[in-house]
């Protein structure tokens, strides 16, 4: 069983303040952080999302344990945000309204996302179509392989691996507007 | 497979989040120049809103250790049950008490004589008892 933690093993609020002291590159490197997180559930609001984040921190809502990258850290409290807002929230006519599209929220939910995933899937793969080899990255990260298995992918070669993935990164950063490309809006 | 309940979106997402982790924020800054991002603009939005934030958190905070301080107290005065204060009655002038304490456990009252009389009386009468009852004694 996991145990309760302490106080002490958590960041003062102070010492979070402290650590906020960012120069240029560490708020552009929060922002992408939260660009990923948001691509499904709330593209275009990472800044939102960047700022809803650092407040819960701030106010006590959510500590930071000891030991753990703040960025890290950070990133985890974004990913927590965006997931408060259902997938389902998303569909077309109802997904201006969250208090609506949680109503909407029935026996086929699990149905609505699939077919959603399949929808951001499709479209994924579509902005690899003139790159095979991220496309070929894309395909093995989202059948959930593992970095060995991926650098298979390449002849072991990691240099090549490597340079692929940072153009696969950059390429997804690009486009993080993936709800309004969908669904036109 | 790493994790079966992770969706393809979950596991892409997670294997960015990965990749930018494992990117130093120098080069993320060089490459969001690079593609034409407001970097400046957007680092002094974020000190600006900062302030702010800080501000409103302290406030924020301040606020409700108050309401959890008052809360606490509110609880204390409902776990305390004040004692009912006992007030003397007024009893009726001349009322003497009839009670063992208010004789000093000693001596009979006016009332227990008379009924431990009567006691008497009817035990030692010996009209009360039958004819037939004698002789079946003898």
């Amino acid at each position: 069983m996991q145990q309760a933690k302490t106080d002490d093993q958590f960041h003062t609020v102070d010492e979070f303040k402290a650590a906020l002291s960012f120069g240029e590159a560490e708020w552009i490197y929060l922002r992408r952080l939260a660009r990923n997180r948001c691509r499904v559930r709330r593209p275009g609001e990472e800044d939102e999302v960047v700022q809803e984040a650092i407040y819960r921190v701030l106010e006590g809502r959510r500590r930071w344990p000891k030991g753990l990258d703040l960025f890290r850290f950070l990133s985890g409290v974004m990913k927590s945000i965006v997931s408060e807002t259902p997938k389902i929230g998303f569909r077309r006519n109802i997904d201006k309204n969250v208090e609506a599209a949680t109503d909407a929220v029935s026996e086929d939910a699990s149905a609505a996302d699939l077919v959603l995933e399949t929808e951001v899937v499709t479209y994924v793969m579509a902005l690899f179509e003139n790159d095979a080899e991220a496309e070929t990255l894309a395909e093995g990260i989202m059948e959930g392989w593992e970095k060995g298995d991926l650098l298979g992918l390449f002849n072991d070669d990691v240099t090549r691996y490597e340079t692929v993935r940072k153009r696969f990164r950059r390429k997804m950063n690009a486009h993080p507007e993936l709800k309004s490309m969908i669904h036109g809006e | 497979m790493v994790n079966d309940k992770m969706s393809k979106l979950d596991l892409l997402e997670e294997a960015i989040n990965a990749e930018i982790l494992a990117t130093t924020t120098e080069e993320v800054l060089e490459e969001a120049k690079a593609d034409g991002e407001d970097t400046t603009a957007f680092a002094k939005s974020m000190d600006a809103w900062l302030q702010g934030a800080i501000a409103q958190a302290d406030l924020s905070r301040l606020k409700n250790a108050r309401e959890a301080l008052q809360r606490d107290r509110n609880r204390l005065q409902d776990n305390v049950v004040p004692m009912r204060k006992r007030e003397a009655t007024q009893r009726p002038g001349g009322f003497v008490p009839d009670t063992m304490a208010a004789r000093n456990g000693k001596e009979l009252s006016e009332r227990d004589k008379v009924a431990l009389d009567e006691d008497f009386d009817e035990l030692f009468d010996d009209d009360a008892w039958g004819d037939d009852q004698d002789k079946t004694d003898k």
